[in-house]
């Protein structure tokens, strides 16, 4: 089957995209740039680097702007994928959703309009398994974003490894945070994965602080090294 | 609580493999944690297995998959089992259909509030649950019905049997339904 996969750039949906390649043919990513900030159905930092992703990919990429008002984003979410279905006929969406009753609804809603299938390889997804699966299976994230005790700018930019992964967990058992970021954390930014052929590298990049417990990476160089 | 052993039906088209992972691994996961299990795909069953479980639990599947209803004759022993089943969703509407009701189209997508009509083991108080259906069951006189949404009929069980159609998606948010069906 033909799909297209809803693609931030993040963990999420770079681990829903290496599962549907194991069976589907990924005709498109389609990534939704968001002018809001606190949009609950879009990651917003890093998202004009995830073309560099689509070349490591070396898959098509439709970019759609939204102002990120609430239900009006929906309507470019659903142009979009519009786009995906007619240029490259596209018979499902696929989508790195894994609690957010929020977003699955909304998108849901979209596919059956469209008359699609949707596809959420990670819905409900053990977060503990989710994270060594993520590893084990050699995908390298950085986190760009935190917005949550107790992680502070010293995550910025870090690679979740063995030790991070750790870290995550354990700060899970004392705060109850979600190793993941499921809860919006953090936000991460994959750097290399079994499906791409060349993997990135951020070359220069600012730390942006909100507060002790709010920051993001602004990447502002990012290169794509041969594997 | 006893430990169970359980038989999960899986109603996904196998043919598409990943619906797999959103409509049965859920529930797999809730299993896990009291009992033990074995997943079946509804196109590998046959009605030997049946027998070497205490309960029987049918997945539910994607909107637009409906591949499931050309295996209704599969589902037959649900006429003689005296085994708790609990059907989700699409597994709701192959009971309803074993047992003479027919379906409507009803589309709901998200949360729904669910409104109680009856005391029953599964659900207590009135929550909110997840729905993703496009059919509906209108239950005949074989179904006591215990819960129900603005539109649809949610929980429904075959009369003198505990056999419990339930066409919200319990996995999700309300994992509690399919422990207390373990219970049972």
């Amino acid at each position: 089957m033909k799909v297209a996969v809803l693609f931030s750039g993040g963990k999420d949906s770079n681990y829903a995209l290496f599962k549907a390649s194991k069976e589907h043919e990924i005709s498109a990513l389609i990534t939704l740039k968001s002018k809001n900030k606190e949009s609950y159905m879009f990651q917003t930092p890093g998202v004009d680097f995830v073309k560099f992703q689509a070349k490591c990919l070396g898959i098509p990429q439709i970019v759609q702007t939204t102002s990120g008002e609430k239900e009006l984003e929906l309507e470019d979410l659903k142009k979009a994928i519009l786009k995906a279905k007619t240029e490259f006929k596209i018979e499902a969406v696929v989508t790195g959703a894994i609690k957010s009753v929020y977003q699955a609804t909304r998108i849901q809603k979209i596919c059956d309009e469209l008359n699609l299938y949707c596809f959420n390889p990670l819905w409900q997804i053990d977060e503990t398994s989710f994270l060594r699966e993520l590893l084990k299976n050699q995908f390298k994230i950085k986190i760009i974003a935190i917005a949550s005790y107790p992680l502070t700018e010293k995550y910025l930019g870090k690679t979740i490894d063995d030790n991070l992964k750790e870290n995550l967990l354990e700060l899970n058992k004392t705060y109850k945070l979600s190793p993941i970021g499921e809860g919006g954390e953090f936000e991460s930014f994959v750097i290399d994965s079994p499906l791409f052929t060349s993997y990135l590298k951020f070359e220069t990049f600012k730390i942006i602080s909100e507060s002790e417990n709010s920051a993001h990476l602004q990447i502002e160089e990012i290169k794509i090294v041969k594997k | 609580m006893k430990k169970n052993k359980v038989l999960i039906i899986d109603l996904t088209d196998k043919d598409i493999s990943i619906l797999k992972d959103e409509f049965v691994k859920p529930i797999e996961n809730i299993i896990k944690q009291t009992s033990s299990f074995k997943t079946i795909n509804i196109k590998d069953l046959s009605q030997n297995i049946i027998n070497d479980f205490d309960k029987i639990i049918l997945s539910g599947t994607a909107l637009k998959d409906f591949k499931y209803l050309d295996y209704i004759s599969k589902f037959d022993f649900l006429k003689t089992t005296k085994l708790p089943v609990l059907g989700i969703c699409a597994g709701a509407q192959i009971i309803g259909l074993i047992y003479d009701s027919i379906l409507d189209n009803c589309t709901e997508i998200g949360m729904q509030d669910l409104h109680l009509l009856k005391k029953n083991p599964l659900v207590e108080k009135e929550i909110k649950v997840y729905c993703l259906h496009k059919k509906k069951i209108n239950f005949n006189e074989n179904f006591e019905l215990f819960a129900e949404s603005k539109n649809c009929s949610q929980i429904a069980k075959v009369k003198n049997k505990q056999i419990w159609a339930v066409l919200f998606h319990p996995e999700v948010r309300n994992e509690f339904i399919i422990k207390n069906f373990l219970k049972l």
